[in-house]
């Protein structure tokens, strides 16, 4: 018996300290001031919020961790910030800002070592790898960087294997093939990642609905990140919940 | 006035966030002298090893024996509870501080760390139930001074408490609204 509920994660993708929304990183929209969109998430039940730096930079860097602090100060629950995190130091600046977690992608596949050196200074539950796959035409997945436009030329199944030994807590699954078109997460990688591994699996990429979550948790992922489903107003973090519960899947609702 | 002992484990951000959002006058302890302290919090993400170390070279063995002994108000989150017990898997040959005794075990789970929220189950009339959120590797199985426990691998002490030295696995910080109120509960005015 096990008392741990799985978790709704929304994401943000931030730039310039603002809320961006877009297609491909262009056309982008101002959606907003982070803290305040987070504050809402967490008023409506979210357990953890993620911000992607799309746009991050050695220029903007002031511009995040002001809102890394003003974010800290504001929520109550765990937050993750991901994007442009190059080095040990990119890390430590975002944690001592506020950060409780932060996620390395394009970084942890060019320089592994970065994972072991995080985890092992400010410990593993610090540490999240990003994993961006995409179905190869072989049946297995591989590992794309770059918002999903380069391949890392690396399997997912080992380079996740490789991410667990190296120390990383947690492992934030995305596909890209899923992403942005609202079909679903790919359970057949996520499924068998999250069943598998020794450590927390978030899955991403696809989430379009409620039943699109009962599946995920259904199939093994410790946790869904989900971004158009909330963002678009289509679901409510709370009613979600609720939903969730009444299917069977252990969920917070106390909020 | 709050006296936030910074073992240099982890960083201490979120506290310190958490306690200026509770209104709480709070001073951060750069060595033993507790002038005007009226209650110690020991927050901390971190190994068992480093924290003991720390407090080893700095002078705090002694001292927070002694403040525990004479039952004076504390508050030890995640590895500042691990820390009060007597020893610990994570580290062995490295002693704690002994205030509650027992022995700090591995997770023997599928997925380590415990990373998320789970209930709390209170074993003391006066606490609200709510979830609370858990990031850790080890715990505390069994204890007399049992306070609240978890269902995880197995029931575990999700807090642990004597008189007013209380103590909790989980992160009252980074708990939302219940854990906010939980440390209003917890902290002196």
């Amino acid at each position: 018996m096990s008392d741990l509920l799985k978790r709704i994660i929304p994401c943000l993708d931030v730039k310039n300290g603002r809320v961006v929304k877009g297609v491909n990183f262009q056309n982008l929209r101002d959606m907003g001031d982070p803290v305040a969109l987070a504050a809402r998430y967490e008023a409506e039940g979210a357990d953890e919020v993620v911000f992607l730096d799309i746009a991050a930079s050695a220029e903007a860097r002031p511009t995040a961790l002001a809102m890394v602090r003003s974010v800290s100060r504001a929520l109550t629950i765990p937050f993750t910030l991901g994007g442009g995190l190059r080095s040990l130091a990119d890390m430590h600046a975002f944690l001592e800002a506020g950060a409780d977690k932060v996620c390395l992608n394009t970084t942890a596949v060019k320089e592994p070592e970065t994972i072991t050196q995080g985890a092992k200074h400010y410990g593993s539950q610090c540490i999240v790898v990003a994993i961006d796959v995409k179905r190869q035409p072989d049946g297995s997945w591989g590992v794309y960087t770059h918002g999903g436009r380069q391949s890392a030329e690396r399997d997912a199944v080992a380079w996740a294997h490789e991410v667990v030994e190296r120390g990383a807590g947690e492992i934030l699954l995305t596909s890209m093939d899923r992403d942005g078109t609202g079909d679903g997460f790919d359970m057949a990688i996520t499924g068998p990642l999250g069943r598998t591994l020794p450590i927390p699996v978030i899955a991403s990429g696809g989430a379009k609905t409620p039943e699109h979550l009962v599946t995920a948790f259904r199939h093994g992922a410790d946790a869904v990140l989900a971004a158009t489903m909330f963002h678009s107003g289509a679901y409510h973090v709370g009613d979600t919940k609720r939903f969730l519960k009444a299917q069977g899947i252990p969920v917070r609702l106390d909020f | 006035m709050i006296g936030v002992l910074y073992p240099n484990s982890g960083n201490i951000t979120s506290i310190r966030d958490s306690l200026q959002r509770l209104d709480r006058p709070y001073r951060i302890l750069s060595d033993t002298n507790l002038q005007g302290i009226e209650q110690i919090l020991i927050p901390g993400q971190g190994r068992f090893a480093t924290v003991m170390d720390y407090l080893d070279r700095h002078g705090w063995v002694p001292v927070l024996r002694e403040w525990c002994a004479a039952d004076k108000p504390l508050l030890g989150i995640c590895v500042g509870m691990q820390i009060l017990l007597t020893e610990s898997e994570e580290d062995p040959g490295v002693p704690g501080l002994g205030v509650f005794d027992g022995k700090v075990e591995k997770l023997q789970t599928p997925k380590t760390p415990m990373m998320g929220w789970a209930r709390v189950r209170w074993q003391q009339p006066g606490w609200d139930d709510g979830a609370a959120y858990y990031v850790n590797s080890y715990v505390v199985r069994e204890h007399p001074d049992t306070w609240g426990t978890t269902d995880y691998g197995g029931l575990f002490c999700g807090a642990i408490a004597r008189g007013n030295v209380r103590a909790v696995q989980f992160h009252p910080e980074k708990s939302g609204v219940w854990g906010k109120e939980f440390l209003n509960q917890c902290l002196i005015s």
